[in-house]
């Protein structure tokens, strides 16, 4: 099989609420996600799609994500993309780095050798482990009853560990965890993601103004190294995050007892193969974990859950679900979604697939 | 898909000794190799092995491991084998440890998988990279002027890396080693594996008197803090085999910055799905593998040349081929041939399993007797 053609379309994805607020005052109105169409000499085709969080999340920004497959496309055609992990280190010897840009034709691939085998991705990751997969219960960042309905809401789904986003400000983020523990019931537990907000001093503050309150911390401070002191410092289960991009910080997090469970943000990690690699060493070493990724639509979200369906029921804390976000939908057939609860169609490879009126002419296309 | 019947032979093969483990020792003529048929109920076959030496190499006898088999085999009769994950979730949930039981449950779903896909396991784990999997030649333990002629032949044979086993005595080990590699001035590759055969000092010792030969220490000695000692001290690169027997002794030996190279041995890791979690690692932190197999028939030599074949050369430090003179249980095995592994593309395993060469099983699982 032969790659032919590789086509890059651009999606505006707007956010239902408007605003999303991260720490340190970052806000975003919706995302801008690139989507990649892989077509063969043998008829089959495969989509992928890469979707920063704005450009100030990680190092990764839409733009430079279409730069990015249009510097790949001249090696990467005539290669089999039914091989993932040949297309890979082609990838790898052609581009250093940005591991986001590769991470839209590695899922691309993935649903190609997913149809060429004629299973569904899960097939290929593992096997069918979870029937039906739990969302996180999200509780966003914005302060009051909605919070309240919110929490509510998941836990009338099952949801048993709270999401909340922190400001970055110690004080204010210390009021919050103070009144959003006062609303936990017996079994309940709340992560609070700093998203790299605090300094590791002001994340020793939070940790000890918050010591009776059952909560996990996810990346309090910018760096591995930051968040090992917070740590040590203080021993509250951590969570990484931004600062685990490579299969080897799962390694030392673990071996420094740092990481305690993982967001695994399949994006961000550079696509399903480094990903599925690092889900597989989380199972081994008994490491929890969150399968997400930073922005995202339709194929994203079936990524995960396909990633998610073939996991260590045990092991999964939860998956994102874009439509949290934003309801808009750029495939025919999304995923079945059920009271916090998703699952993938049982067609091949990623199971989903564009429709092409929303999608619209390609900004390029090489062949 | 599912798991209809669990058919289980004991396949006797024919060994030679090669390491320093078999002085002082009971030297079994045959290995009593373990190979399953898993048949699924449309109709597929999928074939494992795990096929331990004797009981003294590790801690695996063909006994035992037919005794796990049957302890998992009720759990996993209507399961679908193709859930690979799955499937090791329910050996595990059975049967803590026991690798090399899961091993030949592991191995003979991954060729179900890809007879019920069209695909080769290395196609199926991500796409196969090589069609000739790098081999290297082991010189078996001997004196120094045997090895020198065994090293010769095995040169003419094509071969371009060489393992020489060591171990026995300090003197000899040096002398051996010296008179093999003083003068050599090729670009072969070369591995002196001591097979858990020295004592720290001793070891120590001889990586000093090598101290001026490129060569690879394999293994020196019995315990991991031995060889990490070892490997603090010598200049050499170390690869490390029977003292890693899981993830979390790996990510440790990682921590401790403990080894240049692994020996993956499929059987000794618990099968494929395991055995490609290692291999993954290693390529995270530059560290090189061998991906082979302790022993077994060409199921053993398919298996591991599919993980071969799924991984970058220029990673592989080569992979022990197990040949032996018995009458061949399946046709298409990969080759030996010039050094290499060569590979078809059929699907799964690649092979055409002769059943009748297996003879009766000793042990058959069905539907009927797990109700």
């Amino acid at each position: 099989m032969k790659l032919t053609s590789v086509a890059v379309y651009q999606v505006n994805l707007p956010f239902d609420g408007g605003v999303y607020q991260l720490s340190g005052g970052r806000e975003w109105t919706g995302m801008d996600s690139t989507i990649v169409k892989l077509e063969t000499d043998q008829g089959v085709v495969g989509w992928g799609e890469t979707c920063p969080f704005g450009a100030n999340y990680l190092q990764a920004f839409a733009e430079g994500a279409r730069q990015g497959i249009a510097e790949l496309a001249p090696s990467i055609l005539g290669r089999d993309p039914s091989k993932p992990s040949q297309m890979y280190e082609v990838m790898d010897r052609n581009m250093l780095g940005h591991p986001y840009v590769k991470h839209a034709i590695d899922m691309a691939c993935w649903d190609i050798l997913g149809k060429l085998a004629d299973v569904p991705l899960f097939s290929l990751l593992g096997g069918r482990r979870i029937d039906r997969v739990q969302s996180a219960g999200g509780i966003p960042l914005a302060a009051g009853e909605l919070q309240t309905n919110k929490m509510a809401l998941h836990r009338k789904n099952g949801c048993r560990q709270f999401s909340t986003k922190a400001s970055g400000n110690a004080e204010s983020d210390i009021e919050l965890l103070i009144k959003l523990g006062e609303k936990l019931q017996p079994q309940e537990s709340i992560k609070v993601d700093a998203n790299r907000g605090w300094r590791v001093d002001e994340a020793i503050r939070v940790m000890h103004a918050t010591s009776h309150i059952d909560l996990y911390f996810e990346q309090p401070c910018e760096t591995y190294e930051e968040c090992r002191a917070v740590h040590r410092a203080y021993g509250r289960p951590i969570i990484l995050d931004e600062c685990a991009l490579t299969l080897d910080t799962v390694v030392q997090g673990w071996n420094e007892g740092v990481c305690n469970a993982l967001n695994l943000k399949i994006g961000r990690v550079g696509g399903l193969t480094p990903a599925l690699r690092i889900r597989n060493l989380c199972a081994a070493l008994r490491i929890p974990f969150y399968i997400q990724c930073a922005g995202g639509n339709d194929l994203t979200q079936a990524a995960i859950v396909n990633l998610a369906h073939s996991s260590a029921p045990e092991l999964v804390l939860g998956i994102w679900d874009i439509g949290d976000l934003c309801r808009f939908n750029t495939c025919e057939n999304p995923l079945s979604r059920e009271d916090g609860y998703m699952w993938a169609n049982d067609a091949p490879g990623l199971g989903v697939e564009p429709s092409m009126a929303t999608l619209g002419e390609p900004e390029m296309v090489f062949s | 898909m599912k798991i209809e019947r669990i058919s289980v032979y004991s396949v006797a093969i024919p060994f030679k000794p090669l390491g320093s483990i078999w002085v002082d020792r009971r030297r079994p003529d045959h290995l009593d190799s373990t190979i399953v048929a898993i048949q699924a109920d449309n109709g597929l076959i999928g074939f494992g092995e795990s096929c331990p030496i004797g009981a003294v190499y590790l801690p695996a006898f063909a006994g035992g491991l037919r005794a796990g088999i049957d302890v998992m085999a009720g759990a996993l009769i209507g399961e679908n084998p193709t859930d690979i994950d799955a499937i090791y979730s329910v050996m595990d949930g059975v049967l803590t440890g026991h690798v090399h039981a899961k091993a030949a449950i592991d191995i003979a779903c991954w060729d179900l998988f890809g007879k019920s896909t069209g695909l080769s396991i290395s196609d199926l784990m991500g796409g196969r990279l090589l069609d000739l999997v790098p081999a290297y030649a082991s010189i078996p333990l001997s004196d120094s002027a045997q090895m020198c002629k065994t090293l010769e032949d095995r040169r003419q044979d094509g071969f371009q890396r060489f393992q020489i086993k060591v171990g026995g005595n300090v003197r000899e080990d040096i002398d051996r080693v010296n008179t093999l590699l003083a003068d050599d001035d090729s670009d072969d590759v070369f591995m002196v594996d001591a097979n858990r055969g020295w004592a720290k000092d001793d070891a120590l010792r001889v990586v000093k008197a090598l101290d001026h030969i490129d060569c690879y220490i394999e293994q020196p000695c019995a315990s991991y803090r031995a060889c990490l000692s070892i490997r603090r001290r010598a200049r050499h690169p170390v690869i490390l085999d029977e003292v890693i027997d899981s993830v979390t002794d790996l990510s440790r030996a990682i921590e401790d910055d403990a080894l240049d190279g692994l020996v993956i041995k499929i059987t000794h890791a618990g099968g494929l799905t395991p055995a490609r979690l290692m291999r993954d690692i290693c390529l995270a932190h530059g560290i090189k593998v061998r991906i082979e197999d302790t022993a077994g028939s060409e199921v053993t030599r398919a298996a591991q040349a599919q993980l071969a074949a799924a991984t970058p050369e220029n990673v592989q430090l080569g992979s022990y081929t197990f040949i032996n003179d018995m009458a061949p249980v399946a046709n298409n095995a990969p080759k030996l041939r010039e050094g290499a592994l060569h590979l078809n593309n059929d699907p799964g395993l690649g092979l055409d399993v002769d059943l009748t060469a297996l003879g009766d099983p000793v042990a058959v699982y069905t539907r009927g007797d797990c109700v």
